[in-house]
């Protein structure tokens, strides 16, 4: 079996507090996590199956910049250590506008040269967009189905069972591969590099590719302004005290807030 | 200017307000609506020009999507402005692909550009601090993050009707169906439930929403391992704009935090003072759950 796994190295910027153009260039990225339940679920795959296991990867953060695909070599040669065989990366500055179209197009592109496989697998979403639109971009540009959200899956060499919610539906559904398939980070805890598999990684492909094409449609969304949002809680906080005394400070803020009545 | 509003019948009242922010002037402004489900007895009186209807979802999103943006061509639409819902964020980007248009997610504001051929666009980020600006090309699709509308009034007139009825193939198969109706949270008060509140106290949190006439949430974890909520509230889940938010035994994640930022007033209750949550709340009680909570009932109680 062959499977893509499509991985989004995200900005690491979780415990900052404000953020702007300054902090955002010093900012470090680190691989999407529901993207590496992705690999994982590939991996076992792997295991079960045989085949071989690809990482393709399109630079959203400073998408042209030597010294981050460097940073992002070294992230997905924990990929390779773990298991994937090879990886695709792919730049160009029509990546950096946010325009998820072109980013699905750039990766299709990656798919079909590097193809064909039988599983295009990626994560629910990445922890700082989470657009959530590329997987289905990319299907319907393969013109194969696309299933989302799943929760769990079996793979048999020519089908998908699979249990799926979407909002207010739960369904199991059955599907012929090829399939991309959009997974919850809850399907497989991502297992750590081994000293042997970082060692091996070494000896393993990553191919840097670029996405030059420039036409009116890739310039047709435009990031202008990162807007920092400053909302100052109150934070006032009670502790060490008995726990009558917290329940009747905690009913008088209710008081305050109107949502009971004053006596 | 057309706008074409995509999304469950709930969801169109507050997508009617968000294209009349684009284009005030209402002789200048086509509405067209597709209802992704049968609930639209709130939309008949809205100033759409045509409201489709879709009688089933078809588990094939991708066929669905091309079906609908033939249909959308046909009519000339600038705008696309679909809700949140997972399925209908599926639907507008195979929509967008189709027609060669762009997409932005999350969009909490929509402005006109000065030369007017381009759209101002706010979007949140899954980083709790930062949204994002964009300028985008008309036309484009936009997918509003909910609750930030209100719902549009209605007037009196009773716009047409049209039901879809595609014949559309498809390789899914689906093999087995649960569907529950989508629960709309209008409640001023809203208490989140975490991993911290153990499942013996959850009558005792019933109660509480009873007497605060409160709804009840839940966090990712407890949804998915519990099987108490079967939604959560969070990055990947709903997100909610309450007066006030009770979040009960709940650490308070980044992911979480998410599904609560536009929260008026933030109270949290957790034994753990490291606790994230502590750091972006209002009020913070550092305490046990099961200690604190029966004491908070009964002097609610005596104030019936």
């Amino acid at each position: 079996m062959r499977i893509a796994v499509l991985m989004k190295p995200i900005l690491n910027t979780l415990n900052i507090n404000a953020i702007d153009q300054e902090i955002l260039s010093k900012a470090n990225l680190k691989l999407n996590e529901a993207d590496k339940s992705a690999l994982e679920l590939a991996l076992k795959l792997k295991e079960r199956l045989g085949g071989e296991v690809t990482v393709i990867t399109a630079l959203s953060w400073f998408c042209n910049e030597d010294k981050r695909i460097r940073e992002v070599i070294k992230l997905l040669r924990e990929a390779l250590a773990i298991g994937a065989d090879r990886v695709i990366i792919i730049k160009g500055t029509n990546l950096c506008t946010g325009n998820h179209v072109v980013t699905a197009e750039a990766l299709t592109k990656a798919i079909r040269r590097s193809g064909p496989y039988d599983l295009i697998l990626c994560g629910e979403g990445s922890s700082d967009i989470f657009s959530q639109v590329i997987p289905v971009i990319v299907a319907s540009k393969l013109n194969i189905p696309f299933i989302g959200l799943v929760k769990n899956i079996k793979i048999s060499s020519s089908k998908i069972v699979a249990n799926i919610k979407l909002d207010n539906v739960e369904m199991s559904i059955e599907v012929e591969l090829p399939v991309v398939a959009s997974i919850m980070k809850d399907i497989a805890t991502p297992r750590l590099p081994t000293l042997i598999g970082l060692k091996r990684a070494y000896e393993k492909p990553i191919d840097v590719i670029e996405f030059s094409e420039e036409d009116t449609f890739t310039k047709s969304v435009e990031m202008i302004n990162l807007k920092v949002i400053t909302r100052v809680r109150k934070q006032i906080i009670r502790a060490h005290m008995s726990s009558d005394k917290l329940a009747s400070e905690f009913v008088n803020i209710l008081k305050e807030l109107h949502v009971v009545k004053m006596q | 200017m057309k706008i074409l509003i995509l999304g469950f019948g709930n969801s169109i009242p507050e997508l009617v307000t968000a294209a009349s922010t684009i284009i005030n002037d209402s002789e200048n402004l086509e509405l067209y609506g597709i209802s992704l489900d049968n609930n639209i007895s709130n939309c008949s009186k809205l100033p759409l020009k045509i409201l489709y209807k879709l009688r089933t979802l078809p588990s094939d999103i991708i066929s669905l999507g091309k079906y609908l943006a033939e249909l959308i061509n046909n009519i000339r639409v600038d705008l696309v402005l679909s809700d949140s819902f997972q399925y209908s964020k599926y639907l507008a980007a195979v929509i967008a692909n189709e027609l060669n248009i762009p997409i932005l997610t999350n969009v909490i504001k929509i402005e006109k550009d000065y030369s007017n051929s381009k759209l101002i666009v706010e979007c949140n980020t899954a980083l709790v601090n930062l949204n994002i600006v964009y300028k985008v090309k008309v036309p484009s699709v936009l997918v509003i993050q909910k609750g930030i509308f209100e719902k549009h009034n209605t007037i009196e007139k009773e716009c047409k009707i049209t039901e879809l009825a595609p014949n559309l193939r498809s390789s899914i198969k689906v093999r087995r169906y649960e569907k529950k109706t989508i629960e709309e949270i209008t409640k001023d008060v809203i208490i989140g439930i975490g991993r911290g509140v153990s499942r013996n106290y959850f009558k005792l949190v019933k109660e509480l929403a009873k007497l605060l006439n409160a709804h009840i949430v839940c966090s990712r974890p407890l949804a998915v391992k519990e099987e108490i909520c079967k939604d959560w509230i969070g990055l990947s889940g709903m997100k909610i704009a309450p007066k006030i938010y009770i979040a009960l035994g709940i650490s308070g994640q980044h992911q979480h935090f998410i599904g609560i930022r536009n929260s008026k007033t933030i109270i949290a209750i957790n034994k753990d003072e490291n606790a994230p949550i502590f750091s972006n709340c209002d009020y913070g009680f550092v305490s046990n759950i099961e200690d604190l909570l029966p004491k908070i009932i009964d002097i609610l109680k005596s104030l019936k």
